[in-house]
């Protein structure tokens, strides 16, 4: 092969070799012609080295991208593409058929751990519905100036005929016959029974419970009995009071045993009594006692409610 | 001796699921009278001196956990008793319809003194639904006996064998 260029010099002469590296015999001469060639080729490494920087710390690292970058792309692009079909073929191919082998157990496991995050899902949701109720609650014990006792409800009416619950506090908590139970939306009954740890309570609903209670928008005053399931009457209403449907009733404080203006229900329809000598009106409860799981006790004396403070005259 | 050791137990579980409200699957108004279904099932079963006193006994737990006066529900089981005892000697109340049918009459009849009682200390407002309760209760508890006897023949034989006979 004949290396000798046109004006003489070596073809090999556009090549260079790192100091060290094996040169043919017949290019040494044509390359030490200009610079010895350690030099040259030092000179090449820094050269581009240089223009990489120069190029790193001089282009835009905001653009989008430049003529050569674009074609570069371009070629490369399908090749890549088929390339990663490709890839992902042979991946479709290991994960649909090779891969199962221990799927089943990995379901398994899946659906016991689903099951198991279900669990604790219901778990932080009642806890989540619990800790309002309580804060609710908390809120009502603010509000009130006199001692009280957060239960919780654990049982209900043995036979069903009559409307009382159980809570899972009693006279070691300081609570006694006739204390006034209430919750956040208002008055749930009155204790009946109690007993070291644990306490019955009347609710309103139930006909033997009386309250003595009061039209908050006129003042009128009645008598609160259950009747049915939430559902009370207030009886004993003047006939001349203008009680209308969805007026709020509150407890009076007159009978001892409820602080006054605590929430009882509203009025539904107001008609007149069997002797037609008072008015009556149907009230439906403030409390959803179906629904109701912690109820605070108000600890006061029996009878030991200012009732002063409820014998204000007429607005 | 056993056959009250076994009485006691009852009524002490029947008292315990009627109180618990996990422990009925309908509206507290409508749940059945167990301890009414163990005392006609008791009049069947038992001698007639552990069956009155399981009725007094039973009686006694449900005027305690119910808003009832004391002693209400003593004289309602204890008459439920005896009726059940002398009706089973002439009729066969242990035919499963003929016993759902006197569960219904003894939880209507029930109801019935409870509201007469109730009315006593005053006036009760509820009309057709008080009624419309008390049958849906005492049909609830008919259908209760359905369930519960076959449950209570199985426990007493149960029972029986690992403690013995009570005779």
């Amino acid at each position: 092969m004949d290396h000798t260029r046109r004006d003489g010099g070596h073809i090999g002469s556009e090549y260079f070799a790192l100091p060290g590296s094996r040169v043919p015999p017949n290019w040494k001469g044509a390359c030490t012609d200009i610079m010895p060639r350690s030099i040259r080729d030092s000179a090449i490494v820094i050269f581009l080295i240089a223009g990489g920087l120069v190029i790193l710390f001089s282009s835009d690292k905001n653009s989008g991208g430049n003529v050569i970058t674009r074609t570069v792309y371009g070629i490369v692009s399908p090749v890549q593409r088929a390339a990663y079909a490709g890839y992902r073929h042979v991946r479709y191919t290991w994960d649909s058929y090779v891969a199962l082998v221990g799927v089943q157990e990995e379901n398994r496991n899946l659906k016991k751990q689903l099951a198991d995050l279900k669990r604790q899902h219901a778990a932080l949701l009642a806890e989540q519905r619990e800790n309002r109720r309580l804060r609710k609650l908390l809120n009502l014990k603010a509000q009130h100036e006199f001692p009280s006792v957060v239960a919780q409800v654990t049982g209900e009416d043995a036979v069903g005929w009559h409307r009382t619950f159980f809570i899972n506090r009693g006279s070691e908590d300081g609570i006694l016959p006739f204390m006034a139970v209430t919750a956040a939306e208002g008055v749930v009954g009155r204790i009946a029974k109690t007993s070291g740890e644990m306490s019955q309570v009347v609710l309103v609903t139930d006909p033997n419970l009386a309250v003595d209670c009061r039209v908050a928008r006129t003042r009128d005053r009645g008598v609160l009995t259950g009747a049915t399931e939430n559902k009370c009457v207030l009886k004993y209403l003047q006939p001349g009071s203008d009680v209308r449907p969805g007026d709020e009733v509150v407890t009076s404080g007159l009978d001892g045993i409820f602080p006054r203006d605590l929430p009882v229900g509203r009025i539904d329809t107001v008609s007149q009594d069997d002797q037609r000598l008072f008015l009556q009106a149907r009230v439906t409860t403030a409390v959803n006692f179906s629904e109701i799981e912690e109820v605070l006790v108000i600890l006061g004396e029996q009878g030991g409610f200012d009732i002063r403070s409820g014998m204000e005259s007429r607005p | 001796m056993r056959e009250g050791v076994f009485l006691v137990a009852l009524a002490l579980t029947v008292c315990l699921v009627q109180i618990s409200p996990a422990g009925s699957a309908v509206p507290m108004a409508y749940k059945p009278d167990l301890m009414l279904v163990a005392v006609i099932w008791a009049s069947l079963r038992t001698r007639l001196e552990t069956g009155m006193a399981f009725a007094f006994g039973g009686g006694m737990l449900m005027d305690m956990f119910s808003g009832s006066p004391a002693g209400l529900f003593v004289v309602i089981y204890c008459i439920t008793f005896v009726v059940c005892a002398a009706l089973n000697t002439t009729l066969s109340l242990d035919q499963p319809s003929v016993r759902m049918i006197a569960a219904s009459m003894a939880a209507m009849a029930s109801g019935a003194v409870i509201l007469v009682t109730t009315w006593f200390s005053g006036p009760i407002d509820g009309g057709f639904l008080i009624l419309f309760r008390m049958t849906g209760k005492s049909i609830i508890t008919g259908i209760a006996c359905l369930i519960a006897f076959p449950v209570l023949n199985r426990a007493m034989g149960a029972f029986s064998r690992v403690i013995g006979a009570s005779q």
